[in-house]
């Protein structure tokens, strides 16, 4: 079992607000999928190197030439956000109040 | 005119000898949408001023055709379809199905849509699906579920339900939709159409939602094999702007039917899969045994793994790719002014833009990515995926294909599993493996248990496709 504490702190890490009266529950949850996970301890896998990609990827590189987007694209990616002045996205201030 | 069950070579020969306008055409669907949708509610956003002038601008230039140049005309030019709700389409909204992206406005198209609009294709809307592609029923939207068109009680599957329903329900020719686990195959297959998980790398993931990156693939939902290997053939390739896509090197070799092996996974037919569906598979099998193909029970030993090892690496890919809704650039968000600082407003902005499963999953790979657990779970399942990859890499050598139910169930009611994670997971236990692997897989409706339609799950090598419309194709000769 999972407890209150952990799951305030994974909550935490993944940036997520999950009220004071739902981590019971939650904790409930995430513990019967993390027993259900526990079943991959039955497979011995020594000498096995971890799979992150089915194909073997190699990088791609291109020349880092700046693209020119309209002003009408400039425009749309903006509007997406809820505040912005001069052309930029505006937020809070990041480091006057952070705890 | 009536609406019939059109194919994507019926609107071609339709427009080919004049028989129906692309104006029209489109018109007949809205007003199918318009009539049916309200009970089966598989479209979040329709695109009707758009694609109506499209259509004309369409039928204007099939006006000038001359009679050699229409016998010509591409099989996609003015073919209506819809998208699942996380692919970008240019000016449209795109939801994801979540209350996150309620109002986020798509900047560009996705490769897929692109080269689809470039043959002439036209989108009639975006459907519905499981917020941000996670579910196996369509029921996790924060819009409110899609139902199956077959029987209403019952769900489509999902995520892509709504890119099935619709399809399933004759409100557009095909859809686009998008299979991390088995979310094109298993919606296919509870609505009774066919779907293509395309090989891994092989589809431009470009203007996809991104929900785990190294599963992901866009493929076709259509009404026959023949339309998913016409679309398939468009979108398909190496895009620039998507690093893991391939140059599509078809392997195809033409093997006569007598001299095809299929394998028949022994650990498939056991605890779990309902008896009826199980003997509609049969049937199948027996049919392609009257062909002349050699079936082979054979071993994948890591089957059982496959779930689990897939539900420790989708949300761990998930909590990352994720952790760009940060209420900031676009997105849901709270008012700034509510907030001291920063880490409050990403806690709030996330902890209410994001439903119940996402957060679920959110939380699930955060925890097997954190320190002191990344080892026992992210690394280990990692190295589980391999031994299942080696699994199909064995079984490959000595057959051709894999044949397989694509659910132990046909589509289960509304309700039914939803309060019970690993339950629902569990719709997805044939087909996560294939997934894990990186393989092509197609389904196709192969029979009913009580009206309600059964797929068979082909799998094939690795850019196979081809070899697998191929046999798929021959089932309906049959």
């Amino acid at each position: 079992m999972i407890s209150k504490e952990k799951i305030k702190e994974i909550s935490y890490l993944a940036r997520l607000y999950i009220k004071e009266e739902e981590l019971d529950k939650i904790g409930n949850e995430l513990s019967s999928i993390l027993d259900y996970f526990n079943k991959l301890k039955e497979v011995d896998v020594s000498n096995v190197d971890p799979l992150s990609h089915v194909f073997s990827l190699r990088n791609y590189t291109r020349t880092d030439t700046p693209r020119v987007l309209d002003k009408e694209k400039i425009n749309k990616i903006l509007s997406l956000s809820n505040k912005k002045e001069k052309g930029f996205i505006k937020i809070n201030s990041v480091f006057d109040k952070w705890n | 005119m009536e609406l019939k069950d059109f194919t994507i070579l019926d609107i071609n020969n339709g427009l080919k000898k004049k028989n129906f306008s692309c104006f029209e055409i489109c018109k007949l669907y809205f007003e199918r949408i318009e009539k049916e949708d309200k009970k089966i509610f598989s479209f979040l956003t329709l695109n009707i001023e758009n694609a109506l002038s499209d259509a004309r601008k369409i039928d204007e230039k099939i006006s000038k055709l001359s009679p050699s140049e229409l016998d010509l005309l591409p099989f996609l030019t003015g073919v209506p379809f819809a998208v699942k709700d996380n692919i970008l389409v240019e000016n449209l909204r795109c939801t994801a199905g979540s209350k996150m992206l309620e109002n986020y406005i798509a900047p560009y198209d996705a490769t897929v849509i692109k080269k689809l609009k470039e043959v002439g294709a036209i989108v009639i809307g975006k459907t519905n699906l499981d917020e941000f592609a996670m579910g196996s029923s369509t029921e996790n939207s924060f819009f409110g579920p899609t139902r199956n068109p077959l029987d209403l009680n019952r769900v489509p599957g999902g995520s892509s339900g709504g890119s099935a329903a619709a399809v399933a329900a004759n409100l557009c020719v095909f859809s686009l939709g998008s299979d991390t686990g088995g979310s094109i195959r298993q919606p296919a297959s509870f609505c009774g159409v066919v779907g293509l998980k395309p090989t891994y790398g092989s589809v431009s993931r470009y203007g996809l939602i991104a929900f785990a990156s190294s599963l992901d693939q866009i493929g076709p939902i259509t009404k026959n094999v023949e339309d998913a290997k016409i679309i398939f053939e468009i979108i398909k390739g190496k895009d620039p702007f998507d690093a893991t896509s391939l140059e599509y090197m078809s392997d195809v070799n033409n093997k006569e039917i007598k001299d095809v092996v299929i394998g028949i996974p022994k650990n498939y037919f056991v605890k779990g899969i309902d008896k009826n569906v199980e003997n509609v598979i049969r049937d199948a099998i027996k049919k392609y045994e009257n062909l002349g193909c050699t079936f082979l029970e054979i071993d994948l030993p890591h089957t059982e793994y496959a779930l689990p090892c897939y539900y420790i690496i989708a949300p761990s890919e998930a909590s990352s790719n994720l952790a760009r809704y940060d209420g900031i650039r676009y997105g849901y968000s709270k008012s700034f002014n509510e907030y001291d600082n920063l880490f409050d407003y990403y806690l709030k902005s996330r902890g209410e833009g994001f439903g119940k499963e996402v957060r679920r999953r959110i939380m699930i790979g955060t925890y097997s990515l954190s320190s002191g657990y990344y080892d026992a779970y992210y690394l280990k399942a990692q190295k589980v995926r391999a031994k299942i990859k080696q699994d199909f890499d064995e079984a490959f050598k000595v057959v051709d294909f894999i044949f397989t139910p694509v659910s132990p169930t046909t589509a289960f009611l509304l309700g039914e599993r939803v309060n019970n994670p690993i339950s629902m997971y569990l719709a997805d236990i044939f087909t996560v493996a294939v997934s894990l692997s990186g393989l092509p897989a197609l389904s196709i409706p192969v029979g009913y248990v009580n009206n309600l339609p059964v797929g068979l799950q082909i799998i094939g090598k690795p850019f196979q496709e081809y070899e697998i419309f191929r046999i798929a194709k021959m089932y309906d000769n049959l």
